[in-house]
């Protein structure tokens, strides 16, 4: 069978202890989508997250990348398939600059085996002059190229974010798993942040989206995926979603209260 | 930052020359404590490459140990010259750390203090209980020193003596730390560095850190195995007692005293407490009180070694000197 | 058959007399997540103050057995507050730290007390138990005896009274311990203290068949860190069954063939176990 979907997910199931976190969730990403995943706080985004980028192992279902099955393989291994991923919390290397944060980002670009780096052999010279190239472009489209002496750790959270995007970039991914990347920006930059995200769209990348900003997820998102409890309450177009009931209970416990709805 | 390196080649250049000046000024007792530190060099660069991993080897003198006893069996009871043993002493603990590797870098933290204290242990304990070829408790003795350098009609290095040697040792250290620099500041370095502080960030851009962990290791131990073999060719006799614990802690302090956040801060270290240790050559006894109190004033007081004292001293005048920018 | 029995009883006083040692340093590790690399020392003091007090004075042996307990608790106590909270926490830190204080302890002493010379304590209690054919000194077997009733007094501690509890939700985490209101500095010196104070007991009573000298810490310490490990740092049943296992392996080994052996098969031992299963025998968290 022709696998038509880029990425697909089927049946996932995943917990810890007696907890079930991940309640049979599918997932199906078509090439050059972007897709918002949203949900209560607590409704196993971030593990979904985890499972797709190989951080855990599913205790069952599958994951199919491109028609390959990947399920259970290392995160190394998953990057190297092209997906990459970015953190929750600002998971950068905070003793280092932010521009030596995107040079470690594009290990798989430089890396020709360590053997070989070791003695200097092959295109190191070029391949490291290349990723600096890349580093700096990469960082001059994420705005942060005036920063890039910086120490990553001492950034304030929006810049921190961009980073952590800048890094997942570096793997030169064909999906891209954002994880609240605009948490803790403030307007201005939120809203540069969602025009560069559509930006790498037009790019050719695969885009999936966890954030709570619902104004953000609607106006850039060209589907929704809701998921609540583990489980996945609803799917489509943001209008769609946004109108179905179930959803509205979800973010708000009883269909009475529609004040945060008022986001939509 | 052109500055910097210039200046930074003038201090190289410097340092370089007065270590080559060095012997002459000596008596041959200094001269042998100079070539104990260049042979401590080799040990605590290659001991903070392991470090910047995140891991802090106890096992590093015992691989010193099988390098030095690797050469000395070799060289002793099979008459293979030291130019040739010299790397196989480091291949030889290479080889046997990638295989100590396995279970060690799978091991976190404080677990891997005690099970890489136990691997090196479990090997100099066999050094101890093997008669042949390792001599038990009394070593090797007797070790020949390297071969005689001659060349017909302009001049022969007969490296019994100390000044010879010296410069042996110099030229060994010399090649040792500036292949130890060089991995620090590539990409290997940065991404040992890299696994240190933030391992899901390394996960997620493809680095397999299992693999750079071994790697660090594999090559902090190569080194420390040459260092062993310099140190075996001196002193002429190895017994397992030099590679026990005691001088793995001697080691620890040199490294955590200098710090361990540049390549520079070990090599300050071991140098300043190696001074000290000549000044206080007369209370040996009291030598190991001296290094306690020098260990805990500095995990309390200055938790980056040496090398975060000028940081430290900045910022004190600051404090007292408000105005002065 | 014989030697058989004779093995299981003295891997049974090996495994008690690890045990002792191990629980108080797992204590330690357990609440304040520090490494104390001077617990053998402490070990060496209590076996020093039983040498000073019933070899020297003649005061009765269970009264010095007692000061010696009492004693080393207090310098844990002492050693807590000077060294170890700065570090609390950091376990690389706290273990430089104490060997620091490792160095500083055994020049001290054997500047007092002289290197070289191991210092004689007459056996308290002469002649063996025999049964089933197996002979052991009673000076051996009483540190069975006294293991059960530290240990079941132990865990009556941190089962009910109100500092135990407090312990094992600081040992839990520490953070969350202190918003509730525990006073996470006094369970510090608490958990340092009787982990102290175990040490200290086990180094009086062995005094008299251990050669007392000021490196004597050393030899028990790792075997006691392996032990730590193996059974899930911090916990404390799992320290026990990692004691037994490692007493039993030690005496099984070193009667086949010889000490240096049975470090060796221990080192291995370990090593392999570890690479299977990181965590330890119960884990980290269960406590």
């Amino acid at each position: 069978m022709i696998e038509k979907y880029f990425l697909n997910v089927e049946g996932l199931f995943k917990s810890f202890g007696k907890n079930l976190v991940v309640h049979d969730i599918d997932l199906k990403l078509e090439q050059g989508e972007i897709r918002g995943l949203i949900g209560p706080n607590g409704a196993g985004k971030t593990t979904l997250f985890n499972l797709i980028s190989g951080f855990l192992t599913p205790n069952k279902g599958k994951i199919v990348w491109q028609g390959k099955n990947i399920t259970g393989s290392a995160p190394s291994t998953i990057v190297k398939n092209g997906i990459a991923r970015t953190f929750q919390l600002d998971v950068l290397l905070k003793d280092m600059t932010v521009l030596q944060n995107v040079l470690i980002g594009h290990h798989l670009h430089v890396n020709i085996g360590v053997i070989a780096q070791l003695l200097g052999l092959g295109k190191v010279k070029e391949k490291e002059k290349e990723a600096m190239r890349m580093s700096l472009e990469l960082l001059e489209f994420m705005g942060l190229l005036e920063l890039k002496n910086e120490i990553a750790g001492e950034l304030p959270h929006g810049h921190q974010r961009s980073l952590g995007i800048a890094i997942a970039l570096a793997t030169e991914p064909k999906l891209l798993m954002l994880d609240e990347p605009i948490t803790g920006m403030n307007s201005v930059e939120a809203l540069n942040t969602m025009k560069k995200i559509k930006c790498l769209r037009e790019k050719g990348i695969t885009i999936l989206i966890v954030e709570h900003n619902m104004r953000a997820v609607m106006s850039t998102c060209d589907k929704l995926t809701v998921i609540n409890f583990g489980q996945k309450i609803a799917e489509g177009p943001p209008e769609n979603v946004c109108e179905n009931s179930l959803v509205i209970e979800a973010y708000l416990g009883s269909p009475d209260d529609e004040d945060d709805l008022i986001l939509c | 930052m052109q500055k910097n390196n210039s200046s930074k080649f003038y201090g190289f250049l410097i340092i370089t020359l007065a270590f080559i000046g060095l012997p002459f000024l000596l008596s041959e007792y200094h001269r042998d404590v100079a070539i104990t530190l260049l042979i401590n060099f080799i040990l605590v660069s290659s001991f903070r490459l392991i470090t910047t991993m995140g891991g802090w080897s106890l096992a590093h003198i015992p691989l010193m140990g099988l390098g030095a006893y690797t050469s000395a069996i070799l060289t002793r009871y099979y008459g293979w010259p030291f130019w040739i043993t010299l790397p196989t002493g480091g291949a030889v603990a290479a080889l046997i750390s990638w295989v100590m590797s396995f279970p060690l870098v799978r091991i976190k933290g404080f677990a891997f203090f005690i099970a890489s204290f136990a691997a090196g242990e479990a090997m100099r304990l066999a050094w101890t209980r093997i008669r042949y070829p390792f001599g038990g408790h009394r070593g090797i003795v007797m070790i020949p020193v390297p071969n005689e350098i001659i060349i017909p009609g302009l001049f022969s290095i007969n490296f019994y003596d100390s000044i010879p040697y010296y410069y042996l040792t110099f030229l060994i250290t010399g090649v040792s730390l500036i292949i130890l620099y060089r991995i620090d500041e590539s990409r290997i370095g940065y991404t040992l560095k890299a696994i240190e502080m933030e391992d899901r960030i390394v996960n997620s851009v493809g680095i397999k850190a299992t693999q750079y962990k071994m790697i660090s290791f594999v090559i902090g131990a190569f080194f420390a195995g040459i260092a062993g073999v310099v140190f075996a060719h001196r002193y002429q006799s190895i017994d397992p007692s030099a590679f026990g614990f005691l001088t793995t802690l001697y080691l620890i302090v040199w490294v955590l005293f200098g710090g361990t956040k540049t390549f520079i801060g070990p090599l300050l270290g071991v140098t300043v407490l190696t001074i000290v240790q000549i000044l206080l050559r007369n209370l040996a006894e009291w030598l190991p009180m001296v290094y306690g109190f020098i260990l805990i004033v500095t995990v309390l007081f200055l938790p980056e070694g040496l090398e975060g004292l000028p940081r430290k001293v900045r910022k004190l005048w600051k404090l007292y000197n408000p105005k002065v920018k | 058959m014989e030697l058989i029995l004779q093995t299981i009883a003295n891997g049974l006083i090996a495994s008690a007399f690890y045990a002792i040692i191990a629980v108080g340093l797992s204590l330690t590790f357990g609440v304040m997540n520090t490494v104390n690399y001077a617990h053998g020392e402490f070990y060496m003091i209590g076996a020093y103050t039983v040498w000073q007090l019933y070899a020297i004075h003649h005061w009765p042996f269970f009264l010095a057995v007692g000061i010696a307990t009492i004693l080393v608790g207090l310098l844990g106590i002492i050693v807590e507050r000077i060294i170890f909270r700065p570090v609390r926490g950091k376990a690389l830190s706290s273990f430089i730290i104490s060997v620091g204080m490792v160095f500083i302890i055994q020049v001290f002493v054997a500047r007092m007390w002289g290197v070289g010379h191991v210092k004689p304590v007459p056996a308290v209690f002469k002649g063996a138990l025999d049964i089933f054919g197996v002979t052991i000194g009673w000076q051996r077997v009483i540190i069975l005896p006294s293991a059960v009733i530290v240990f079941l007094g132990f865990f009556y501690f941190l089962r009910n009274s109100k500092w135990g509890r407090a312990l094992r939700a600081v040992a839990l985490d520490s953070e969350a311990a202190s918003l509730y209101g525990i006073n996470v500095n006094k369970c510090a010196a608490i958990a340092l203290g009787i982990g102290s104070a175990m040490a200290g007991l086990a180094g009086a009573l062995m005094a008299p068949i251990m050669s007392v000298t000021p490196y004597m810490g050393h030899s028990v310490i790792w075997t006691c860190f392996v032990v730590v490990i193996v059974g899930g740092a911090g916990n404390i049943k799992g320290t026990i069954i990692a004691a037994l296992v490692f007493g039993y392996l030690n005496t099984i080994v070193s009667t086949i063939f010889d000490s240096t052996v049975a470090s060796i098969v221990s080192s291995v031992f370990m090593l392999t176990f570890l690479s299977i299963r990181p965590q330890g025998i119960l884990g980290y968290a269960e406590k």
